[in-house]
């Protein structure tokens, strides 16, 4: 899981891990934004190819395999996009899954089935997933807390700092406050 | 390098990785039926019921933000705003912590309070993947705070 507010960094960081991912598994990357590769992206990833929505990648995969470690980017706002890719992950298993501003489709009380499916069997299937998001209060908690690794950056609001508090402890709420833009904590 | 080097996985009994293209093989009916039928685009938030001002949104933007940066605006002038239990429970929770936190009325005035808060959001965030939403209209009967 990574959170930091808007311009904190946390994207670039999160684009330059997906660069480092072992080659070994394909990524699947939803990027609403269209932010991750393309003519709009900022600092893209390495190696992608986009998507305007999941139907066009499933057509694309059964029209030939994807290369070994193929970066996948899915670059579309739909609801119902995010739930089929989420079942494309589901089915698929072994591989990377990517969720950017996750805040948005991951609420506790907006969350589609198919994902909380995969998260149930994500570990079992091989399924590395990265989410992303503004604050940890955007996303329901069993995302946020079946966390293997946590990636701090720069957060506004209170309720993101109680948490922090909550989960972390005092010391790392004291420094994620002092903490300037573009740096961040690594909590395992 | 895999994401979780120290976390071996624990196989799901009887399942098998059976790779994208037999993946996207069986995805693909949802998936067409997503791109067909369940248009509903993510937001950052719910928007509030339409109405009368229409103001154009820069959702790079957190919502929240946004409001953090209007409604400090307005607690400086009014400080003495709240937003009462009912209306929060009309409002989505992001924006209902900001109002709550910065705004002091009740009922219609927090509808105001927040029409009021659209309206006046500097044209600077109004740009790139301007997305159209309907607030409430500013004027609270009757009441001068809602000038």
């Amino acid at each position: 899981v990574i959170l930091g507010a808007s311009e904190s960094g946390k994207s670039w960081f999160a684009k330059r891990l997906v660069d480092r991912l072992s080659a070994a598994k394909p990524v699947l990357v939803w990027d609403p934004q269209a932010e991750w590769a393309g003519p709009d992206a900022d600092a893209g990833i390495r190696g992608a190819r986009c998507f305007a929505g999941v139907a066009e990648l499933c057509a694309s995969l059964r029209a030939g395999p994807p290369a070994p470690g193929a970066r996948l980017v899915v670059q579309s706002a739909r609801r119902g996009d995010f739930a089929a890719l989420c079942r494309l992950a589901y089915t698929a298993g072994n591989l990377a899954f990517v969720v950017d501003e996750a805040h948005q489709v991951l609420k506790a009380d907006r969350c589609p089935r198919e994902a909380e499916e995969l998260m149930q069997v994500s570990r079992h299937r091989r399924v590395d997933l990265v989410l992303i998001a503004q604050r940890p209060t955007g996303i329901g908690p069993d995302f946020r807390d079946n966390k293997a690794e946590c990636i701090l950056f720069r957060m506004p609001g209170e309720a993101s700092l109680q948490w922090v508090r909550a989960e972390f402890g005092k010391s790392v709420e004291e420094r994620l406050r002092a903490m300037p833009a573009r740096a961040w904590i690594r909590l395992t | 390098v895999p994401l979780r080097a120290d976390a071996a996985p624990v196989e799901e009994p009887g399942w098998q990785p059976v790779g994208l293209e037999e993946a996207a093989a069986r995805v693909e009916s949802q998936a067409q039926r997503a791109a067909s039928e369940h248009a509903e685009e993510v937001d950052a938030e719910r928007a509030p019921e339409p109405s009368g001002v229409t103001v154009e949104l820069d959702w790079n933007v957190a919502l929240d933000k946004l409001f953090e940066i209007v409604f400090a605006g307005l607690a400086a002038k009014d400080p003495v705003w709240e937003v009462s239990a009912g209306e929060r429970k009309g409002l989505s929770g992001a924006w209902a912590a900001v109002a709550q936190k910065y705004v002091k009325a009740p009922g219609p005035l927090a509808q105001a309070a927040l029409a009021t808060a659209l309206v006046v959001v500097p044209r600077t965030l109004l740009r790139k993947r301007g997305k159209t939403v309907d607030v409430a209209p500013v004027a609270a009967a009757g009441d001068p705070r809602s000038e």
